[in-house]
């Protein structure tokens, strides 16, 4: 029976929704530390080669499948090859498992900016304090304190209401922005796409503005040429342009399929890459900036320097930095509040579009009502997020990002590749292509297939392999509560894996939709 | 003859292991980045690679020593790798990074403008 889809009220809607799904908190706290790690200014050449030879191609894929078979991730992949709508089921699953914890950190940025606000009035910040000698060692403590780290062998920690209260937070403006379609979403990411670029610039410019700024942007923008010739820097680019773009989590064929299937792909999968890449470029400038300010201050190398990455960063070093500029802390408080919004604004669409990915999926797969499959998700999501609201809290973090964020999604992905490089009849491949390139205002080529067939499959499989053997050797030397991580990790993995399937097989029987890969609701 | 090969081969080997026996510790590295500071007028050019060994040693073979020598000086290690301008080399790739992603955008945006509008090809 054909059904009315919900649509984006204009391209520049979908456009934007898109881009802020991708850019995230990894284009501040990930991008600039990695290439700073792999030859600086060096370092854009690989990423940028990544860019067009793994992270479009892939993301014209998704925008294909979405724009073509007009269905979230398991109708799309259903409506491609009936066998393989297990493969969407995973991708949303393992986005909705991310998404957890991914609010956790927003949790965390709502309690930083709170506590940016109570110390405008107090007149000083809470992570004020004697300096460290490689970098924020009072913050360090405040952070440990803010999230009640546990002391010893505590097996749990203690419960920290703060993060709950900010995990509550986050999820209401999930639930609010995603409850009323992809409508509200539209008007929403009007708001959350521009801020934090706002902010971005207003920081990036006090940063570059600060003594010694320039001794920061050095370490970021001046190239070490004989770094290209280190395989690991390569694989670093390709793992930053893969996971920055949303791709392999299913948002993006949700999304597209919320467009007219005459829309555009090629292009828009170009503006969303670019739109991404620039707005982590850009936050280069305003952490190394800042970073070299701060590394003047602390009469210490920058690369000596803890937490010019990650968490460490956002939460550690760059409050450190901001209490040390000489402005009065109510300036101090409103640049800190500032990082902390632009954080909640750069984090909450994300949040909501892996949400929307697997509302959409739910939806279209159990024809029930968005307001119920989000409400669901969202107490869901509450619930399960408070386990990380422990002490205990940021190692499990650590411990399930690193199976969900670098396993599992380099795994969907390759797998994704490879079913519609490789195993999906050519014919249908042909398909897709034409279709793509009928209604897209650039085109696709040889080069497209030659990426999808060869060079990002090759990347994954390389990235996975050294993911892994990575772990392993973690798991082994630390001997924390993670050992045996690798082997739990697995079976988690292939319980989604499984659970995808009888999803699928559970339904498939009620036959949704006469035929697959047809006009039948679009 | 079979003894002759010994004889060479050892000969042969002598002075390698003796420059293996010879390699620098961890504190040599950072005592020759200490001297090297110690001399003044370094900058970040003369230092960088002895900070890279050093730092280097010091990952690969800790030694509690070279490590208490090294936060000994590390404010003159932080003064030496300061860079107070951006090198020209820096400049180029800002720009380069610039110029393909931002003009990139940039451009991507002109072309939706010229033939899409607000769909793909033909859309209004």
């Amino acid at each position: 029976m054909a059904e009315q889809r919900e649509r984006w009220q204009s391209r520049t809607a979908f456009i934007m929704a898109a881009v802020g799904s991708a850019i995230g908190l990894g284009n501040v706290w990930r991008f600039p530390g990695q290439a700073f790690q792999n030859g600086g200014g060096a370092f854009f050449v690989p990423y940028f080669i990544a860019l067009l030879t793994a992270g479009i191609p892939l993301m014209i894929v998704e925008y294909g499948l979405g724009s073509r078979y007009q269905g979230s991730a398991p109708r799309s992949y259903r409506r491609l090859d009936k066998r393989f709508e297990w493969v969407g089921w995973w991708a949303v699953l393992v986005g909705l498992m991310i998404s957890f914890y991914y609010c956790i950190i927003l949790a965390w940025s709502w309690q930083f900016a709170w506590e940016s606000v109570v110390g405008m009035f107090n007149g000083t910040l809470p992570w004020t304090g004697a300096a460290g000698d490689s970098g924020g060692s009072d913050t360090s403590a405040f952070f440990g304190q803010v999230l009640g780290t546990p002391k010893g062998d505590e097996p749990v920690g203690e419960f920290n209401y703060g993060t709950m209260f900010g995990l509550a937070a986050t999820w209401i403006c999930v639930y609010l922005a995603i409850a009323k379609g992809v409508h509200r979403v539209g008007k929403v990411v009007m708001i959350t796409v521009p801020l934090p670029l706002v902010i971005l610039l207003i920081l990036a410019i006090r940063g570059l503005t600060l003594p010694n700024s320039m001794d920061g942007l050095s370490y970021y923008l001046a190239p070490d040429w004989a770094k290209l010739q280190d395989p690991e820097v390569w694989l670093a680019a390709y793992s930053q342009v893969f996971f920055s773009l949303s791709v392999g989590w299913g948002i993006l064929i949700a999304y597209a399929s919320f467009r007219p299937k005459e829309s555009d792909v090629v292009n828009n999968a170009y503006i969303t890459s670019f739109a991404n890449c620039g707005f982590s470029f850009m936050a280069g400038f305003a952490v190394f900036s800042t970073l070299g300010y701060l590394a003047a201050a602390l009469n210490t190398p920058i690369p000596d320097m803890q937490g010019i990455q990650g968490g460490a960063l956002a939460f550690v070093t760059y409050p450190e930095a901001i209490s040390r500029i000489d402005m009065g802390v109510q300036l101090q408080g409103l640049l800190a509040l500032g990082f902390f919004v632009m954080l909640l604004t750069l984090g909450i669409d994300s949040a909501f579009s892996i949400v929307e990915a697997v509302a959409a999926a739910m939806k279209d797969k159990f024809n029930v009502s968005r307001a119920t499959v989000v409400r669901g998700l969202c107490v869901g999501g509450f619930l399960m997020g408070l386990i990380y609201c422990f002490g205990r809290g940021p190692e499990w973090l650590d411990i399930t990002d690193g199976y969900m964020g670098n396993y599992g999604l380099s795994l969907v992905a390759l797998i994704q590749c490879v079913l519609v490089a490789w195993i999906i009849p050519k014919a249908k491949l042909d398909d897709l292509q034409r279709n793509i390139n009928d209604r897209s205002e650039l085109s696709t080529g040889v080069m497209w297939r030659i990426c999808l067939k060869f060079i990002t499959p090759a990347v994954l499989i390389w990235g996975f392999y050294k993911t892994t053997m990575k772990m392993i050797e973690q798991d082994v030397d630390l001997k924390i509560i993670a050992f045996g991580a690798v082997p739990a990790g697995m079976v988690i993995l292939l319980a989604f894996m499984l659970q995808a399937i009888k999803t699928t097989k559970d339904r498939n029987e009620e036959g949704e939709f006469a035929t697959e890969g047809e006009d039948d609701d679009a | 003859m079979h003894r002759a090969t010994i004889l060479i081969l050892v000969l042969a080997l002598t002075p390698a292991v003796a420059l293996a026996g010879e390699q620098p510790t961890t504190l040599d590295r950072v005592e020759r980045l200490a001297e090297h500071l110690a001399k003044g007028d370094v900058d970040f050019d003369s230092t960088n690679e002895l900070y890279k060994a050093a730092k280097k040693a010091l990952e690969e073979a800790p030694d509690e020593k070279a490590q208490a020598r090294y936060e000994e000086i590390r404010p003159q290690v932080a003064d030496a790798m300061r860079r107070n301008e951006l090198p020209v080399s820096a400049w180029i790739m800002g720009v380069f990074g610039a110029t393909l992603m931002w003009g990139g955008l940039a451009f991507c945006i002109g072309v939706a403008r010229k033939k899409g509008g607000s769909g793909g090809k033909g859309a209004a």
